[in-house]
């Protein structure tokens, strides 16, 4: 289906993309030739074991990282190849992230650690505390705003930080296991969030080696050795 | 959240750490601070002191021919009589004050049962002015007609009054000198004075030159005193004297020997010279202790971004930029820095409030003067902080802003 998709909807494209580590003497290959196609408006889910790669692909797309070969292009431009002052500017404006342990920065209030990416993009203090407020009382925190993490629930911290990956309107949401340190009422909230976020015209990618929470999104991708493997799906049809 | 919020947050998680850091900037602060201070006020009393021997005084003394002139042998001994005074004060108005001064010779002097071995000189009474020997209330010092009477009156130096009269009132006493009577007219107001060329003038006793001359006998005076009456001439003035003398007493002016001068303000350039490489000196000193408390700070700096790793990894993520990082650490080692050095300034301004309470009537301490946090000392020690600061905080800022977001995220 997506080969028949003109050029511009599709959002990202990552070609024969490899990821090389060193770690001590050796080398890991973390990606061994990647090729994946997402579009616009997409709710995709990455699936694997853990050291599959699933997590390398995710910085790879959220320009967190940049392939040892091959290519990756984001709205039709070429990313690698860039500084990191024009990658922190990509992540800044098109990409929101949420991870499994929250990366909530402990000693600021949520209201703060929402306002972040705000800071970064220039904007001043008081329209930064005046959107962040908005956005945590769409999900569902405004009581909470003063509130440090570690006075927060696991479910209210991912909730920030959804928030926080939401602040600066991008298109683009990646998430890293967002349910993995959350009890299951609260992952399932979270779920029923992101299938939100999703209707409402973002691009979603799921990260996840749960094959419950995959078969959530409409496209699941199965990553195993740095590879995409057989039976990646399209759920399309049961989703919609 | 600002740099300062951010630091504030960091001090309470790091007590201990970040205190003792911001001790050693106030210590640092404290040493530059009170040394340049120091520095300073050592060198103000230096040139005070040298005004107490005369602001701006020159003393000609004559001294053995080094050459043949005008028919006559080399190694003649040319002394300047006493009237040579008057002549150069009548004839070359350029000197100011122009006054001879006879002495010191030592000799003995006694008040009721006390006898004691004292300098005597014999001056006119310009020197008085001169030499700012200015008399204490109720007394006065040597005028024209002591000198023209040849008077048996002296004025005595303060220290002298001291030992030979204690806490009594001297002037209207009689002293005798070798035996004979002088009534004491005067007694010198205590004065700053770290230089003479033989003793300082608190133990000198006065007497008229006219009256020195038939006591002892003494055909030739030691040294003619002057001031330049401008300052930018001075040179001319001297040049003056130098023909006016030579020709006078017919010998070679440009003989070095028979020429001999000292020129306060020669000593005054010197002792400028002294001052400012001592505080430079001093300067260093505190410059180095401050470098000191700079490791400290970039050490302290580079423990906290590895421990905010993490924090650093978060923020990149939402799109800050290595610079947005760099900034922050930068700044944040600025606060520490400018917070150590606001209140080393403070505890400074005390030390040298302290150090004005020292009573300094004692000779040593007189060196000490009055050391005040100058503007000028603010100003130079503020920059030297700041230039520390950033110096103390670009490396582990860099640090910071070179940290690989991935790798920091997976740090926990």
């Amino acid at each position: 289906m997506s080969r028949v998709d003109s050029n511009n909807e599709r959002l990202m494209i990552l070609s024969d993309v490899t990821k090389v580590y060193p770690m001590g003497d050796t080398q890991v290959e973390a990606l061994r030739g990647v090729n994946l196609q997402i579009k616009s408006r997409e709710f995709i889910a990455v699936l694997g074991p853990s050291g599959s790669g699933k997590s390398t692909i995710m910085h790879i797309l959220g320009c967190l990282d940049t392939p040892t070969s091959g290519t990756y292009h984001l709205d039709g431009a070429a990313i690698q190849g860039l500084n990191p002052n024009e990658l922190a500017e990509i992540r800044n404006r098109k990409i929101g992230f949420v991870f499994q342990s929250f990366h909530l920065l402990p000693r600021a209030t949520a209201c703060e650690n929402v306002e972040l990416p705000m800071v970064f993009a220039g904007i001043n203090a008081t329209d930064r505390k005046a959107c962040a407020e908005r956005v945590l009382d769409q999900v569902g925190l405004k009581e909470r705003t003063r509130h440090l993490p570690n006075e927060l629930s696991g479910g209210e911290r991912q909730r920030v930080a959804i928030a926080r990956a939401l602040v600066n309107r991008p298109s683009i949401l990646l998430a890293d296991e967002p349910t993995g340190n959350l009890d299951s009422r609260s992952g399932a909230e979270i779920l029923a969030l992101f299938e939100e976020l999703h209707t409402e015209g973002r691009t979603v990618i799921l990260v996840t080696h749960d094959e419950m929470i995959a078969s959530r999104a409409q496209r699941v991708i199965r990553i195993l050795d740095g590879r995409i493997g057989q039976g990646s799906s399209d759920n399309h049809g049961r989703k919609e | 959240m600002s740099a300062a919020s951010h630091l504030i947050r960091q001090l309470k998680d790091d007590r201990i750490r970040v205190t003792l850091t911001l001790l050693g900037v106030v210590w640092a602060t404290v040493s530059i601070t009170v040394l340049t201070a120091l520095g300073q006020s050592v060198h103000r009393a230096l040139l005070k002191g040298e005004k107490g021997l005369g602001d701006g005084l020159v003393r000609v003394a004559g001294g053995v021919t080094s050459r043949p002139y005008g028919g006559f042998p080399r190694d003649r001994w040319i002394g300047f009589p006493l009237r040579d005074g008057r002549l150069i004060r009548d004839g070359i108005p350029e000197a100011e004050l122009a006054c001879a001064e006879f002495g010191p010779t030592i000799r003995e002097i006694a008040w009721d049962k006390r006898t004691m071995t004292e300098n005597i000189v014999g001056v006119e009474p310009a020197f008085g002015d001169l030499r700012s020997c200015f008399p204490q209330d109720g007394g006065r010092f040597i005028n024209d007609l002591d000198m023209r009477q040849n008077r048996r009156v002296a004025f005595l130096g303060n220290a002298i009054k001291e030992k030979l009269f204690g806490r009594m009132p001297a002037v209207g006493q009689t002293i005798r000198i070798m035996n004979t009577p002088f009534t004491v007219v005067g007694v010198m107001r205590p004065k700053l004075q770290l230089s003479s060329y033989y003793t300082v003038d608190k133990d000198l006793v006065f007497i008229p030159a006219s009256t020195f001359e038939k006591l002892f006998g003494w055909q030739h005076v030691s040294g003619i005193l002057y001031r330049p009456k401008d300052p930018a001439s001075a040179q001319r003035t001297k040049a003056t004297i130098k023909t006016f003398l030579a020709a006078h007493h017919g010998y070679d002016p440009n003989d070095p020997r028979v020429w001999n001068i000292f020129d306060t303000r020669q000593i005054a350039e010197m002792i400028d010279d002294i001052g400012i490489g001592m505080r430079v000196f001093m300067f260093v000193i505190g410059a180095l202790t401050l470098i000191v408390a700079g490791v400290g700070v970039a050490n302290i700096m580079f423990v906290l971004v590895q421990d905010s790793t993490p924090q650093i990894g978060i923020k990149m993520a939402v799109g800050a930029k290595p610079l947005h990082i760099l900034r922050q650490y930068l700044l944040e080692g600025l606060a520490l820095v400018l917070a150590g050095g606001a209140l080393g300034l403070l505890f400074s301004s005390f030390v040298l409030f302290l150090l004005r309470q020292i009573p300094i009537e004692e000779e040593g301490l007189a060196y000490l003067g009055r050391p005040e946090l100058s503007l000028a000392t603010v100003l130079i020690v503020s920059s030297v902080l700041t230039l520390i600061a950033l110096a103390a905080g670009f490396f582990p800022a860099r640090r910071a802003a070179s940290v690989d977001p991935v790798e920091a995220l997976r740090y926990e």
